[in-house]
């Protein structure tokens, strides 16, 4: 459980960090690196990616919501069709969320195809 | 999708936080500049002389309202396409500015502009516009650039040319030219002639009737055999924007106002968006202290006031916008007639540039006239229009020049050198009032530009312009005050001839109430602008109630019975006769009805189908043609009534307001970032003039004196960050009618701020 925690706070920093200076696809490149070299098991495999980006790409957004009332995660909700700002915080963290985990699945997968 | 939600990069950097003051440095400028945005805000700017000012204007309208300014310049430049792929509407409308030829007007401004002293008032709009731009990290694009996925680029004078076209295109750029020449065909001659007459009787005209005209000039009648008559059938092209702007202003002299000097308002009238057309300012200078409205985009303010004047502008609306038909030599379409000779057309590539596909390349045809606008069934029109092909070298500096006016004659010899749009230039000083047509006006023969021109024969151009101090104005009227709503400038008597798309009840209207009070103040100028009532229905209702008042009592005739005519926001009257009124004229000339879809045509002005109705009842154009009776007004007035009954009888509300909910689109039409529907009153007629998507776009109202007493409003928000709290936050005023405090603060410490910001000057 340890390894766990501390696998996901460092792969969260490094995708958190790397967000600042490389496209938004980068996260999909370090998870499945991460799955690919690391990972120990396929469980460990989704879900440490999949909170590891959840974290950055909901909560991040959620300070940031803090800070303006929301009302940005308002506007995105309107603009995508009416959905209320905490419906897009969640779906902002559970899609990429998904996304890294699958990604870094793909990893794990391949690395024990051979 | 991942580029616009990635938290770091994309929408959510545009979230408005707790806002940061800021120090900037520029070589451009001269003197520091400070600058503070306060509750509303509205940016105050404090710099040392004009240039810095216009820096400053540059550098926060940029700031704020970039994609509107980018939009605009594109709109006409034919530059959509670039950003806005694959889409056939958007390739369509390019290619509309490249037939109006708008780039080539571009760079015939540009040149001229470069002549003036006072280039430089676009000069320093754009240094400061681009000392933003250049500032913008991938991350603070716009969240408009991000959601469509492209980025800004630099700001220069020639977009500020572009949305000064924008703008006339609007304004000025509508003709009638086609419309009358397929009624001439379709109608009977007498019965068009008639209809479709200029109306030199107006009643209330803006120069006041009776005003002497000191000098003189005798029109002839314009030949016409020099018309090319004959119908023009639709193209993919409309030779017009949708046209629905319309104006008021007024001023009050000191003796007609409680506070004894003169009250100025004014509510200028355009599709609304969100953001707002216009951005509100305040400028200071040790030579001027100025609040008021900006198109962003360009320098200077359009309307506004400072400690001596207040200022306004309405649209003028005369047509100075005409299609010549070409007669080439031979099928090779490469010469042309023209007078005792033959002329070459000169061919223009234009490139329009688009997303994600080869560019596409439009060949526009070039004659002595302008570009050919128009091809079809082997009629070619070329367009002249006097934006195109007029202008003066210090006409960018109007705007600019309002602000430092000190009295009325200085507010006069400041707006001069002004082309186009026309506007009705409205000024108070502290014991003056007064009103100029100003802009640059072809000296027309009587009849001229009514119908497309015969394009061979060079005497159907204009010749001349009428000069400056030939231009309908009245100061200090007896009457008291001064006044216009998009009416005729003048009587029959103003010694030239214009003719033009004119409104006649919203002008009717204002003067009536302004002559019906001795002693007015702002909060009466206030109720006139929120005024919902509605003259065409006091002059056709009473008539078609009594023509009907036999028929059994029912629930439309007793509602419509005991209204007021006026467009309050439950009325249900007022939707029954908006629809009864529509039926009528669309019954009357159901003559339209084959033609509608394949060509132009435009019902007569409704005074005119007033006069119509009251003085000619059995006229034949009453009758329908597809009947066997022949009909008359009355047999029109009750039918349109029951098409009235069955029409309206699956609404659930007959409440005006939900009948015709108001919407604020985004000025891009992105879906969420609107108002959605707003339920209101007022009416197209009223002078609150309000119509679904086109109102009031800023009302103010200013009284004169030692100290200013001013008040604005207008429907969106400082700020065109649709996150922003700014972003709409006076709708709920304007709706409500509210005005907010408008303040001309010398000292910048007692501006309860929302943010700080200086520019200082690095050199």
């Amino acid at each position: 459980m340890k390894s766990f925690l501390l696998d996901m706070v460092k792969l969260c920093l490094a995708v958190f960090l790397g967000l600042f200076f490389f496209p938004w696809y980068f996260l999909v490149v370090l998870t499945l690196i991460y799955g690919a070299l690391r990972a120990l098991s396929w469980k460990a495999a989704f879900f440490i990616p999949f909170l590891a980006v959840f974290l950055v790409w909901a909560v991040y957004p959620l300070v940031i919501s803090l800070q303006d009332d929301f009302r940005m995660a308002n506007v995105i909700g309107d603009v995508f069709g009416g959905l209320p700002a905490f419906a897009i915080l969640l779906v902002n963290g559970l899609v990429f969320g998904f996304l890294g985990g699958m990604a870094s699945l793909s990893g794990y997968f391949i690395r024990n195809l051979f | 999708m991942g580029k616009i939600l990635n938290p770091h990069q994309g929408f959510w950097q545009n979230a408005e936080r707790k806002f940061v003051d800021q120090e900037l440095e520029s070589e451009l400028i001269t003197d520091d500049i400070q600058i503070v945005y306060d509750e509303r805000y509205v940016p105050h700017i404090y710099a040392q002389n004009m240039e810095d000012a216009l820096f400053a204007q540059g550098y926060l309208e940029a700031q704020n309202r970039l994609f509107q300014m980018d939009l605009m310049a594109r709109s006409v430049s034919g530059n959509l396409s670039e950003v806005i792929g694959k889409n056939p509407a958007v390739l369509k409308k390019d290619i509309e500015s490249i037939r109006k030829g708008h780039r080539t007007t571009a760079a015939f401004l540009q040149e001229t502009f470069q002549k003036g002293e006072n280039t430089s008032v676009l000069d320093k709009y754009t240094q400061g516009a681009n000392h933003f731009i250049k500032s913008l990290d991938k991350k603070d694009y716009p969240f408009e650039y991000k959601l469509m996925d492209f980025s800004p680029t630099l700001w220069s004078t020639e977009k500020s040319i572009y949305v000064l076209i924008s703008m006339a295109d609007l304004l000025c750029g509508r003709a009638d030219d086609f419309e009358h020449n397929n009624l001439k065909e379709i109608l009977d001659e007498e019965v068009f002639t008639y209809l479709y007459a200029d109306n030199f009787d107006i009643k209330e005209p803006i120069v006041p009737r009776g005003t002497p005209f000191n000098f003189d000039k005798k029109s002839d009648h314009f030949d016409p055999s020099m018309n090319s008559y004959g119908k023009i059938y639709k193209t993919d092209f409309s030779p017009n924007r949708i046209f629905g702007a319309g104006s008021n202003n007024w001023a009050i002299s000191g003796e007609k106002s409680k506070t004894g000097k003169p009250i100025l308002a004014n509510d200028p009238h355009l599709g609304l968006s969100l953001p707002s057309i216009w951005y509100e300012l305040e400028m200071h200078t040790p030579e001027f202290h100025a609040h008021g409205v900006s198109v962003p985009g360009l320098a200077g303010m359009m309307i506004g006031f400072n400690d001596d004047v207040a200022w306004g502008m309405t649209n003028v609306s005369h047509d100075i916008k005409d299609f010549f038909r070409i007669t080439y030599t031979d099928e090779s379409k490469t010469k042309y007639f023209y007078g005792d000779g033959v002329k070459e057309i000169t061919k223009k590539q234009e490139t329009i540039k688009r997303r994600g596909e080869e560019d596409y390349v439009e060949q526009v045809a070039y004659t002595e006239w302008g570009p050919i606008m128009y091809s079809k069934d082997s009629i070619d029109l070329a367009m002249h229009w006097l934006r195109s092909n007029y202008a003066k070298k210090d006409e960018p500096s109007v705007y600019v020049n309002c602000m430092k006016s000190t009295s009325y004659d200085d507010f006069i010899h400041n707006t001069s050198g002004y082309v186009a749009p026309a506007q009705n230039f409205i000024c108070a000083d502290k014991s003056n009032i007064g009103i100029r047509v100003n802009g640059t006006f072809a000296a027309k023969e009587i009849g001229d530009g009514k119908f497309i021109k015969d394009g061979s024969i060079p005497a159907a151009g204009w010749s001349d312009y009428i000069s400056e101090d030939q231009l309908p104005h009245s100061k200090n009227p007896e009457r008291g005050f001064v006044s216009s709503a998009n009416q005729r400038s003048t009587t029959g008597e103003y010694p030239y001839y214009f003719n033009g798309t004119f409104a006649t009840y919203r002008g009717e209207r204002i003067n009536a109430l302004l002559s019906a009070e001795d002693k007015l103040d702002v909060s009466s100028l206030k109720n006139m602008q929120l005024d919902n009532f509605n003259i065409r229905a006091r002059d056709f209702l009473p008539m078609f109630l009594e023509v009907i008042k036999h028929y059994e009592d029912e629930e439309y005739k007793s509602i419509l019975k005991d209204w007021d005519y006026t467009y309050t926001e439950d009325t249900e009257a007022g939707t029954i006769f908006y629809v009864w009124y529509s039926n009528y004229r669309k019954m009357i000339f159901d003559e339209f009805s084959p033609y509608h879809q394949e060509m132009y045509l435009k019902y007569p002005f409704d005074w005119k189908i007033f006069e119509l109705s009251t003085q000619y009842p059995d006229h034949i154009i009453f009758d329908n043609a597809s009947t066997n009776k022949l009909e008359n007004r009355d047999d029109i007035i009750k039918e349109s009534f029951v098409k009235t009954y069955e029409d309206l009888k699956t609404e659930s509300d007959l409440a005006w307001s939900a009948y015709r909910p108001l919407y604020i689109d985004h000025v891009a039409k992105i879906s969420g970032l609107g108002s959605g529907a707003i339920q209101l009153g007022g009416s197209g007629e009223s002078i609150n003039a309000m119509r679904s998507r086109f109102g009031p776009s800023w009302r103010m109202v200013v009284a004169l004196g030692e100290e200013i007493d001013a008040y604005g409003v207008y429907p969106g928000g400082q700020s065109g960050n649709p996150s922003s709290k700014y972003y709409k936050d006076m709708l709920e005023s304007w709706v409500e009618g509210d005005y907010y405090k408008l303040k001309l603060e010398k000292d910048p410490n007692k501006i309860s701020a929302s943010r700080n910001l200086k520019i200082k000057s690095g050199r």
